[in-house]
């Protein structure tokens, strides 16, 4: 497994967001995290990437227990992540906002930045090519040098992968990535999504879009109430009688 | 003529300084130093007390800096991964704190008599002269802390500052820890923010703690918030701008002769303040712009 979160608990004050939930992803794999408002999918994402506290359980990237690690620490440990709405760098251009992305500069330490500007300027061209690489990738290299802040909402999306692409993530985890987005759009951000797929990388996505979700993944699990009511294939899990109950609460 | 304005000048320039500190630590990351002034403080007295001590001018202000970075090193690490508030609250009593340290613990401060007899560079020189080159080396700390400024903000490492300005969750995204560049540049800061101290010691030849009060953490406020927050330029024209108004508000006297000394402090300091309310309503992001224009 590449990442493997077991028993996590999150809780806020006395509510019980997240009671005891666990999920894998296997290496390589697309896996989807669905379930009703209010059911700890995101509680639960925040306590995987760092976001939030954990009351209880573990977290572990490839068999390492990153529990203990703080957000930025689990991104260089490849755990990367996007959010539900897209925190891009709003002042930044496009371009700058991926550069910032990229991990180990020689320019962002102080020794080098005035102890060696010749490194700080050769580090410089190796972050203009893998930003190269990326634009290319997510398709933004007519708007790299516009504003961040500037780009349309599946723009700000692409841009959000890419950001997270340039940190070398071995598992990515997506926060309803095609919420408030176009259906061309949608499109779009799934062939991505596909291509960094057959690059190795692994992706768990919430998503309420269980139409363009079940193109992507082959895994599938159901949150409700804080806890994981069910998983395996799209199809299978789709069709329980406890799931259905839970999207459209109890039916007659 | 020329001696006061030499004098005003000096003055002038150790404000910019004072004031580039805090548009290093607001302007570039939104760390709010509300005890600037603290570190002013601990640079004069510790350039102060090296050179009574007699170690060279230069060394004691390097070591001022040194000394004011140090110091701001505890406070970032308790506070820079708090809301940007408890900084402002922290740096407050902090800056309370040094001053009764400076009044209390004679052996060391000589308390409220002061520390006199702080050697003024270039000593052998007329007074004009000595004022001049006084004058140059100010402006030479000033290019100094201008260069490292713009280092720090046009790399890579200013890219990352942009971006906790805009975002800091997403900067840990990237894998980044804002808390580091936060705690660096706070330091940074601080040390800019002692070399003026040391210089402002080097230029009276005398420290007491009266001299240490909010009031000078407050005109670097007003300087950046006047000539646009988070851009040099903004830092040095605000300062430039709040001690001509300062100095020209002076000349007040002879149109209103029947108010006391004490009052006419008062005035000035009115005077100051209303032209930052006239500044903020008419002209809110600076004389230059803040740095969402730069």
């Amino acid at each position: 497994m590449i990442l493997s979160a077991r028993d996590i608990s999150v809780s806020f004050g006395g509510f019980t967001a997240v009671d005891g939930a666990g999920i894998d992803v296997a290496e390589g794999a697309v896996v989807g995290l669905v379930g009703p408002n209010g059911a700890g999918k995101s509680s639960l994402f925040g306590a995987i990437t760092g976001y939030l506290p954990a009351s209880g359980g573990t977290v572990s990237l490839d068999g390492v227990d990153i529990s203990r690690l703080p957000a930025y620490g689990r991104v260089r440990r490849g755990l990367g992540r996007t959010f539900q709405v897209p925190r891009e760098f709003t002042h930044l251009s496009v371009r700058d906002n991926l550069s910032a992305a990229v991990p180990e500069q020689s320019g962002e330490t102080l020794l080098k930045l005035f102890g060696s500007p010749s490194a700080v300027r050769k580090d410089e061209a190796r972050v203009r090519r893998k930003v190269d690489e990326v634009l290319e990738i997510v398709g933004l290299g007519h708007v790299q040098d516009l504003h961040g802040g500037s780009l349309s909402g599946g723009q700000r999306k692409l841009l959000e992968l890419g950001r997270v692409l340039l940190t070398d993530p071995r598992v990515v985890l997506l926060d309803e990535p095609f919420g408030g987005v176009n259906p061309v759009m949608i499109e779009r951000l799934s062939e991505v999504i596909k291509s960094l797929n057959d690059r190795g990388v692994a992706f768990l996505i919430v998503e309420h879009n269980l139409a363009a979700l079940s193109r992507l993944v082959g895994r599938l699990y159901v949150m409700d109430r804080g806890k994981v009511i069910a998983e395996g294939a799209p199809a299978d899990v789709l069709s329980l009688p406890a799931v259905q109950d839970a999207y459209l609460g109890t039916v007659a | 003529m020329t001696s006061y304005l030499l004098a005003i000048a000096i003055q002038v320039g150790i404000l910019m300084i004072l004031t580039l500190s805090l548009s290093i630590q607001y302007g570039m990351t939104g760390l709010i130093n509300f005890g600037l002034v603290a570190f002013y403080a601990l640079g004069a007295y510790a350039s102060g007390l090296l050179t009574v001590a007699g170690w060279p001018i230069a060394a004691g202000i390097g070591v001022a800096a040194l000394v004011g970075s140090l110091a701001s090193l505890p406070l970032g690490f308790i506070a820079v991964r708090l809301k940007a508030e408890y900084l402002a609250i922290v740096t407050l009593g902090f800056a309370e704190l040094v001053r009764l340290v400076a009044l209390n613990e004679q052996w060391l401060t000589r308390g409220t008599t002061g520390l006199g007899g702080i050697p003024r560079p270039f000593q052998d020189q007329p007074p004009i002269v000595q004022a001049a080159l006084f004058l140059a080396v100010v402006v030479f700390l000033i290019v100094v802390f201008v260069l490292v400024s713009r280092r720090l903000t046009v790399s890579p490492y200013g890219r990352i500052l942009a971006s906790i300005r805009d975002n800091e969750a997403a900067v840990n995204a990237i894998g980044k820890n804002p808390s580091r560049f936060k705690i660096q540049i706070f330091a940074i800061g601080s040390a800019a923010g002692a070399v003026a101290g040391a210089l402002q010691a080097h230029y009276i030849g005398y420290v007491s703690p009266d001299q240490f009060v909010a009031h000078v953490t407050f005109m670097a406020w007003m300087a950046m918030i006047l000539g646009g927050t988070g851009r040099v330029s903004g830092a040095l024209i605000g300062a430039f701008v709040i001690m001509l108004f300062f100095e020209g508000s002076r000349f007040l006297r002879d149109v209103m002769p029947w108010i006391s000394e004490v009052e006419m402090a008062s005035v000035r300091l009115a005077a100051v303040g209303l032209l930052l309310i006239l500044a903020t309503l008419y002209r809110p992001q600076g004389i230059v712009g803040d740095y969402s224009s730069r």
